[in-house]
């Protein structure tokens, strides 16, 4: 009896064996299932709810915050306007400033986290149309609401663009497709990737036009005036002047983009659209904030000519730098003023606002130089400078040239450290202006496209 | 292989998680036991082992990636199909066939990514014996050799920067002639400075050789014989009494505290790489044990 149990086992077994094997592994493999803790991208592209809209809308603004400390290191420093002190980190005071021989490497930090960054947003937008695409088709949203969720998705993906390639510039930008959520695609060139963006942000105003009274989202404070599709149109109208006068589009900044966006010389230069900080659980507080005292090892520190170079009795200055007890230095580098542009931990950080509007006219209509357009930028370039207690600016016997000259002064002391002079010097091709620190530093024009994007491998 | 890629970020994706790509794992592993003296006064157990590895990424289906460290320029760890699955990449200038610097059309060295180190020693051994004199007395140590394996020294860099480095003003570190062009420097220049200059230019100053000899346990332990014990007390079985400690000496060309301690702990691929981590401590240890 036992040597017949042992013989049918062992048929058993042989049987066992031979279904394995003519199954292949099959039987043995654990199929991927979806994360019970968290909403799957299948879930929400294909059957979405309302208010999976508004967390992913949630999420998109939340992301645009996301690594913008780096970006005002890259731009901020590139620009000369201020230095991040760390001593842990060399690659501030080296790399970016183009110290001895070092360069800009594509593997390194400062390029590699703001674009996985704003491609993070772009993904996230582009999910949220799929989604309220999903939901208009099924008769969820109206087309009233879809056209906002649009009108919403569009501008960031647009904002998120122009935000690599201020970075990335001549080496250009990736456009990321919209439904293929696995891929990447092809590097455009700087015209191009501009083109790119302003279509966006004009396709979203459309979109805007159509989107009713109400959105079917709700955005934070920093959108506080700006959350109706009427009033996030003007938001995205001013972006689009701004493209604009990248693009050296003066005409299309006069004419169409500036009268339709919040542009208002009666109200305050702050008036504008904001990225938010809380002490809140689980989000964010003012990346750049700090103590303008700290010691010099970790410090964030203007650069000595931003106070040199300023008019007497600017307000400003005292404003957004505070002397310092100790002056701070690091790697051959030294500030006698703290950055004190955001005075707490919790201050909000412009997006973009009414100064910036009023001296993108400034330059526009100083470009465009028709017949009254120099008093005109005249005009402009005052409130400016009355709101900072100076006095007002006049061309005298100068013409277009010194207009200009006034309207990057003041876009570089309105707009300190708000990641504007960088940019500002590369468009007028003057970063050659810019002063160098020591013998052997050199001003970058343009970040390389990061290593990780794999161009040409 | 199941491995952790970075994606193209501009998918809007960070990771993928996949199983897939091969890696080919070639080692050997030698112990040899041996108990040359062995009498009642004195017992010798000696254990000697040797084991070295050596691995290659034979497949990899998608493009090289990196695992682990601070960017390209502070040196990675990067997993490239035909190369040693702990190879070091950094940059370096470039260089013709025949060593000269290559500079481009502005007279700027022209820099590149290329392999400048492995994380994989050329082989270890360990050396443990234990002594047993008159029965009582019991003396063991351990040496650790390990032999090559290259460590990212981000630490030096640090003090490099401070001008602290003990070597600072020395000049006995010297580079390869095209690295010292393209850094602007020169066998004269001062080490803390020759290093610092080649910051951005080159990697190859962070990647150093991790190899050591360490002395990883000593012990000596007596146990006082039994005839004497039972004379103290019947209920006391045994006593024994010592002194060891563990790492109590290490030799190493190492220019940092530590070359096995890494910031991103002990892991399998990205191991070596050190910015300022606690050393291995001194430990001292004094026992008293009793039996009953």
């Amino acid at each position: 009896m036992k040597y017949l149990k042992n013989n049918f086992l062992s048929y058993v077994a042989l049987i066992c064996a031979i279904v394995v094997l003519s199954t292949g592994c099959d039987i043995l493999s654990i199929e991927d299932r979806s994360d019970p803790n968290n909403s799957e991208l299948n879930q929400i592209i294909n059957n979405p709810t309302p208010s999976d809209i508004n967390t992913l809308v949630t999420g998109t603004e939340s992301g645009l915050r996301e690594e913008l400390r780096i970006y005002h290191i890259n731009v901020g420093m590139i620009g000369r306007e201020m230095y991040r002190f760390l001593a842990a980190e060399p690659r501030n005071t080296a790399d970016l400033l183009g110290k001895g021989n070092s360069q800009l490497d594509a593997g390194s930090f400062y390029i590699t986290r703001p674009w996985a960054s704003y491609y993070s947003v772009i993904r996230n937008s582009n999910i949220l149309i799929q989604a309220a695409k999903t939901l208009n088709e099924d008769g969820v949203f109206t087309d009233e609401e879809y056209n906002g969720v649009l009108g919403f998705a569009k501008t960031m993906k647009a904002y998120q663009y122009l935000m690599a390639v201020t970075l990335t510039n001549e080496n250009g930008i990736r456009i990321q497709p919209e439904e293929d959520f696995s891929s990447t695609g092809d590097v455009l060139s700087k015209a191009d990737s501009e083109d790119l963006i302003a279509t966006l942000l004009d396709e979203a105003a459309t979109n805007l036009d159509d989107a009713g009274d109400n959105f079917a989202f709700s955005l934070s404070s920093g959108f506080e005036s700006f959350n109706t599709p009427e009033t996030f149109r003007e938001f995205n109208r001013a972006l689009r002047a701004r493209v604009a006068v990248y693009q050296e589009d003066w005409i299309g900044a006069l004419d169409d983009y500036l009268p339709e966006s919040f542009i208002n010389v009666n109200a305050p230069l702050g008036m504008g659209v904001y990225h938010v900080y809380s002490t809140a659980n689980n989000d964010m507080l003012n990346p750049v904030f700090s103590d303008p005292q700290a010691g010099s090892g970790d410090s964030w520190v203007a650069h000595n000519s931003w106070v040199d170079d300023a008019e007497n009795n600017d307000e400003r200055i005292d404003v957004k730098v505070v002397l310092r007890d100790e002056a701070a230095s690091l790697d051959g580098l030294s500030s006698d003023y703290g950055l004190f542009v955001y005075q707490n931990q919790t201050a909000p950080m412009p997006i973009i606002r009414n100064a910036e509007l009023i001296l993108i006219r400034a330059e526009a209509l100083a470009q465009r130089n028709n017949a009254g357009d120099l008093d005109a930028a005249e005009d402009d370039l005052n409130i400016i400078r009355n709101n900072a207690g100076l006095p007002d600016f006049n061309r005298g016997i100068g013409g277009q040239a010194e207009v200009i000259d006034e309207m990057l002064n003041q876009r570089r002391y309105e707009l300190f450290f708000e990641g504007h002079r960088w940019i500002d010097m590369r468009r007028y091709d003057r970063l050659d202006e810019l002063p160098l620190d020591r013998t052997e530093d050199n001003v970058w024009e343009s970040f390389p496209l990061p290593e990780n994007e794999n161009i040409g491998s | 292989m199941l491995l952790q890629r970075e994606l193209e970020p501009s998918t809007g994706f960070s990771f993928e998680s996949f199983n897939s790509g091969e890696m080919r794992n070639r080692g050997v592993e030698v112990s040899l036991n041996l108990q040359p003296v062995s009498n009642p006064d004195f017992i010798w157990n000696s254990n000697i082992n040797f084991w070295k590895n050596t691995s290659k990424v034979t497949d990899l289906p998608v493009p090289a990636f990196d695992v682990g460290g601070f960017g390209t320029s502070l040196g990675v760890y990067r997993i490239e199909e035909g190369k040693s699955a702990t190879q070091i990449v950094g940059i370096d200038p470039q260089v013709d066939d025949n060593g000269n610097l290559v500079t481009d059309g502005s007279g700027n060295p022209v820099i590149v990514n290329k392999k400048l180190g492995d994380g994989e020693p050329d082989f270890q051994m360990s050396f443990g014996n234990d002594f047993q004199l008159f029965k009582n007395l019991d003396f063991s140590f351990l040496f650790h050799w390990k032999k090559g394996g290259d460590v990212i020294n981000l630490t030096e860099l640090l003090f490099d920067l401070n001008g602290t480095t003990p070597d600072y003003d020395d000049t006995d570190l010297t580079f390869t002639d095209f690295r010292n062009e393209a850094a602007d420097i020169t066998d004269d220049t001062p080490n803390g400075v020759k290093r610092t200059s080649l910051l951005g230019v080159s990697t190859d100053q962070f990647i150093q050789d991790g190899s050591y000899l360490r002395l990883r346990e000593i012990g000596l332990y007596y146990s006082i014989p039994e005839s004497i014990i039972s004379k103290i007390s019947e209920g006391i079985r045994g006593i024994r009494f010592g002194a060891s400690a563990t790492n109590l000496i290490t030799i190493s060309p190492y220019r940092s505290y530590d070359s096995e301690v890494s910031n991103f702990g002990n892991q399998p691929i990205a191991q070596g790489i050190e910015v300022a981590p606690y050393p291995s401590s001194k430990q001292y240890y004094f026992h008293l044990k009793f039996d009953f």
